[in-house]
């Protein structure tokens, strides 16, 4: 019954071509940048060079990308009326959401897809054909928060602030997350406040399939927990939303 | 209230509808029974609580207390079901999709809805099928919505000042395909703050003021008030006891030499208004607006 919303909805994604390669090319094209200026910057400093520690970062930045980016269209649908009609429709509001969050993270497949292949194709990054895969799963998976993240920033927000919201957040969560800059590179604080945020821990999941001397079920358990904290913060925004009007 | 049998349940039932935001009692009382097949019109100046009385009917408002049933089920079931369609006021389209692909996800979800074709065909837009909903003008969008609406092939249409925005053309385009739904038994509510459209359209009239029915009527009535005309002159030392006794007068009011009467036969009241004041001049008839028309009604009510 919902596969005809979820194509309309898949179909409307792909019709956006400028977000689409914003969130889909992006992310790779910053990883090619950042790997040439940390090569410079701090030549041969780790154990491990520039191409192989930005990888990680990179692919994390592209899901939380695509996930906190579903806020905008949620306000623009609800600004413009088109969620009042919906409501007049057996698609339920949980259904709604469902289907939002479910194409949201269609398209966080492919950041970290494009980021893996020019860290391949372009930079020479070796990895164990496991090994590919399962950063990609690990970091895709660990994108739901952020599709949450999403859906809660489009349940909470107007169209006259959501971008603001939208891109701060981005980029607040990306710092902290160690996204853009290794977080080692910066003072410790960084690393103390990165704690509390689920970026850290997407970027933490990613380098686990990387580096081998990182543990997944830290950062595995913490991103389960801001899956449970951020599902139930939308339910019950959703249920409030609905009983107030 | 009229009453049905019980072996056919009310189109919708609503008792004691209220709503308030803030201090504001947007809906304070409203009682209404529609029985199957019934077109009806709410009307109302802006701001009598018609919007809040549709949403709270659609289930889009929780109405504060007081019920609502449609077809004997709550508005949410009778929604899930696929028995109410709505155009509502901002009612919006999809920006980035097609009138064919906005019905077609809309059919998509209901259990039984019409074919895309046949509700595009209904609401007279099967010709935009492939159009881009930014590419309409207002009046096609509000038949597209209309489409919408209809899609899933509903027993009650609720239409909020359905006609808004559109020219005199599309706006009879509207009603044509409109009465095409009712002549198929459907029952449709609209609300709508056009006299006219009320006269032509519906077969019975609730007025609505400040949130509270102030009279639940045949269209007959309707027709009798908006036949009524507003005369204005000016008659030097005129005295309202003697405008009040013309001929058709329902009322009279005078602002110094300025005269102004709401008549029921304006030409009776005119004639008889030369003949007694030879001397008046400026003379303007004008069609009675809504105010008025509630003036006279509620005017009405409290000398019965």
């Amino acid at each position: 019954m919902k596969s005809g919303y979820l194509a309309l909805e898949l179909r409307r994604a792909l019709r956006q071509p400028g977000t689409l390669l914003f969130v889909v090319g992006f992310p790779g094209a910053f990883y090619l940048l950042e790997t040439l200026i940390f090569e410079t910057q701090i030549p041969g400093d780790g154990p491990y060079p520039a191409p192989v520690i930005v990888l990680p970062a990179m692919t994390a930045w592209g899901v939380l990308l695509a996930g906190m980016l579903i806020g905008t269209s949620v306000v623009n649908e609800r600004a413009a009326g088109w969620q009042r009609q919906l409501r007049l429709t057996p698609l339920s509001g949980v259904g709604y959401l469902m289907g939002k969050g479910a194409v949201g993270m269609l398209v966080a497949l492919f950041p970290p897809m494009v980021v893996a292949l020019v860290a391949g194709l372009v930079r020479g990054v070796r990895l164990e054909p496991g090994s590919w895969l399962v950063l990609l799963l690990l970091v895709w998976l660990g994108g739901l928060p952020f599709a949450l993240l999403g859906l809660l920033i489009g349940q909470t927000t107007g169209k006259d602030n959501v971008q603001q919201v939208t891109i701060v957040g981005m980029l607040v969560l990306a710092i902290f997350g160690g996204m853009f800059m290794p977080l080692d590179t910066l003072p410790a604080w960084f690393t103390s406040v990165g704690h509390f945020t689920p970026s850290y821990w997407l970027t933490e999941i990613a380098r686990s399939a990387v580096l081998p001397d990182q543990d997944v079920l830290p950062a595995g358990g913490v991103l389960v927990a801001w899956t449970l904290v951020l599902g139930s913060a939308v339910t019950w925004r959703y249920r409030h939303d609905s009983g107030r009007s | 209230m009229g009453t049905t049998p019980s072996t056919e349940p009310t189109a919708l039932r609503a008792v004691g509808l209220r709503k308030r935001y803030g201090d504001v009692h947007a809906v304070n009382g409203v009682d209404l029974s529609i029985a199957p097949g019934e077109v009806v019109t709410i009307l109302g100046p802006n701001g009598a609580g018609k919007s809040t009385t549709v949403n709270m009917i659609l289930g889009l408002t929780r109405p504060d207390s007081g019920e609502v049933a449609v077809f004997g089920r709550s508005p949410a079931q009778a929604v899930k079901e696929g028995r109410i369609g709505a155009v509502l006021q901002e009612g919006a389209l999809l920006e980035d999709a097609t009138v064919g692909e906005i019905v077609g996800m809309v059919a998509s979800l209901h259990r039984k809805p019409l074919t895309v074709e046949e509700a595009l065909r209904r609401a007279g837009v099967e010709d935009l099928r492939r159009r881009r909903s930014t590419k309409l003008s207002g009046g096609q969008k509000q038949r597209v919505r209309f489409a919408v609406a209809m899609v899933s092939d509903p027993d009650l249409l609720l239409l909020d000042e359905p006609t808004a925005g559109m020219d005199v053309t599309t706006r009879r385009e509207f009603w044509k395909s409109m009465r095409s739904f009712t002549a198929l038994g459907r029952t449709v509510i609209f609300a709508t703050h056009h006299l006219e459209e009320a006269e032509e359209h519906a077969d019975k009239v609730v007025f609505l003021k400040k949130g509270v029915v102030v009279a639940d009527g045949s269209i007959d009535q309707v027709r009798t008030l908006a036949a009524s005309r507003t005369l204005r002159a000016v008659i030097p030392g005129v005295v309202r006891e003697t405008v009040l006794a013309l001929p058709s007068v329902d009322r009279a009011e005078v602002f110094g030499e300025k005269v102004e009467v709401v008549s029921s036969n304006s030409d009776e009241t005119l004639r008889a208004l030369l003949a007694a004041f030879p001397e008046a001049h400026g003379i303007e008839v004008a069609g009675v607006g809504l105010d008025e028309v509630f003036f006279a009604l509620t005017a009405d009510g409290s000398a019965k």
